[in-house]
């Protein structure tokens, strides 16, 4: 709050960038920057907690070091790659919601990580989810999730709204000729 | 570099995020050629399953996913348009240069950051270290920016 001329105090807004440094500062959101030294990163990727606990989470189990290394490998695919495609980067139903998935699909179990954009060339990953647990299209698990990333998005950013777009190079570069949203009856 | 650290195993996770990136970018790298070269003209999906025998849809696998790809499809891939793909090249950790590009709101993020420890094992690191880049553990500055 700041004093105002007519001497009581006005709100001021930060950008949704400051919104963003913000969230960091206070280990809300974690910047995934690659492992690998000296790649270039391209675009921005935000992780919440409960996901960022996952990629950090003790080593011990070689299943789980395997497939969360795995995903942290497919996740760093959207922050170094010049191209990105709609197997990788897909728009979910309905487009209103704006929440987007990224597929990390090997090994077993495949795993869905939902996330919004608020500018373009920056993602912020909401929540994930384990492929299987979801069922078909249309089941109720599938709309929790996509609930649950948008009621993610409200409690880091509202009233911010994420960038919303069925047009893959509004959200972000490089996008690959192909199918990023299929509009269901 | 101390030479115990040279014999120290590798843990399973960074076995498989290594192997798991090494294959992303190979497979962006394939993907990128064959859209550039099907965007030339020429050849379509249907072609290139002629050329190489195969069922359009096993093309179309290969090109999906890159749990699909193996050296043996590079191969039969870039030939099919007449290519070849050049062996890799193996780059030390160390040797590795600074990154020509960070986004601005990471480099911003970065900023606000103590530097995370093990970044002498890179000695090409920028002065300014990329926190998190070696490490899973962060720390921040209070009020960040």
């Amino acid at each position: 709050m700041l004093p105002c001329d007519c001497g009581r105090e006005r709100l001021t807004y930060m950008s949704i960038q400051g919104e963003i440094l913000d969230r960091v500062a206070r280990q809300m959101l974690f910047p995934l920057i690659p492992k690998a030294a000296g790649a270039i990163i391209r675009r921005a990727m935000f992780v919440e907690e409960r996901l960022w606990n996952a990629l950090i989470s003790p080593e011990g189990d070689v299943d789980w070091d395997d497939r969360i290394g795995r995903l942290r490998a497919d996740l760093e695919v959207f922050v170094i790659e010049e191209y990105l495609d709609p197997k990788y980067l897909f728009l979910l139903y309905p487009a209103h919601d704006a929440v987007w998935e990224i597929r990390s699909v090997r090994d077993e179990p495949s795993i869905r990580v939902l996330g919004l954009f608020p500018e373009l060339d920056i993602f912020v990953s909401t929540n994930y989810a384990l492929r299987e647990d979801l069922g078909g299209w249309q089941s109720r698990e599938w709309k929790l999730v996509k609930r649950a990333a948008k009621a993610a998005w409200r409690r880091l950013f509202d009233p911010y709204k994420p960038k919303l777009s069925t047009i893959p190079s509004d959200v972000f570069s490089g996008a690959t000729n192909g199918n990023y949203y299929k509009a269901r009856a | 570099m101390e030479t115990t650290t040279k014999r120290e195993p590798k843990s399973a996770r960074d076995i498989a995020y290594y192997t798991q990136r090494y294959r992303n970018r190979v497979f962006a790298k394939l993907v990128s050629f064959v859209a550039d070269q099907l965007e030339k003209g020429g050849l379509t999906k249907k072609d290139i399953a002629e050329r190489l025998k195969k069922d359009p849809a096993q093309i179309t696998r290969w090109l999906s996913q890159p749990g699909n790809m193996t050296l043996d499809t590079i191969s039969a891939l870039a030939l099919a348009f007449d290519a070849e793909a050049e062996p890799p090249d193996f780059v030390l950790f160390e040797d590795r240069t600074v990154p020509n590009f960070i986004h601005p709101l990471i480099a911003r993020v970065t900023q606000t950051k103590v530097a995370a420890p093990k970044l002498e094992a890179f000695p090409n690191s920028p002065s300014q270290p990329i926190a998190g880049a070696n490490s899973n553990e962060w720390r921040v500055v209070v009020g960040g920016s």
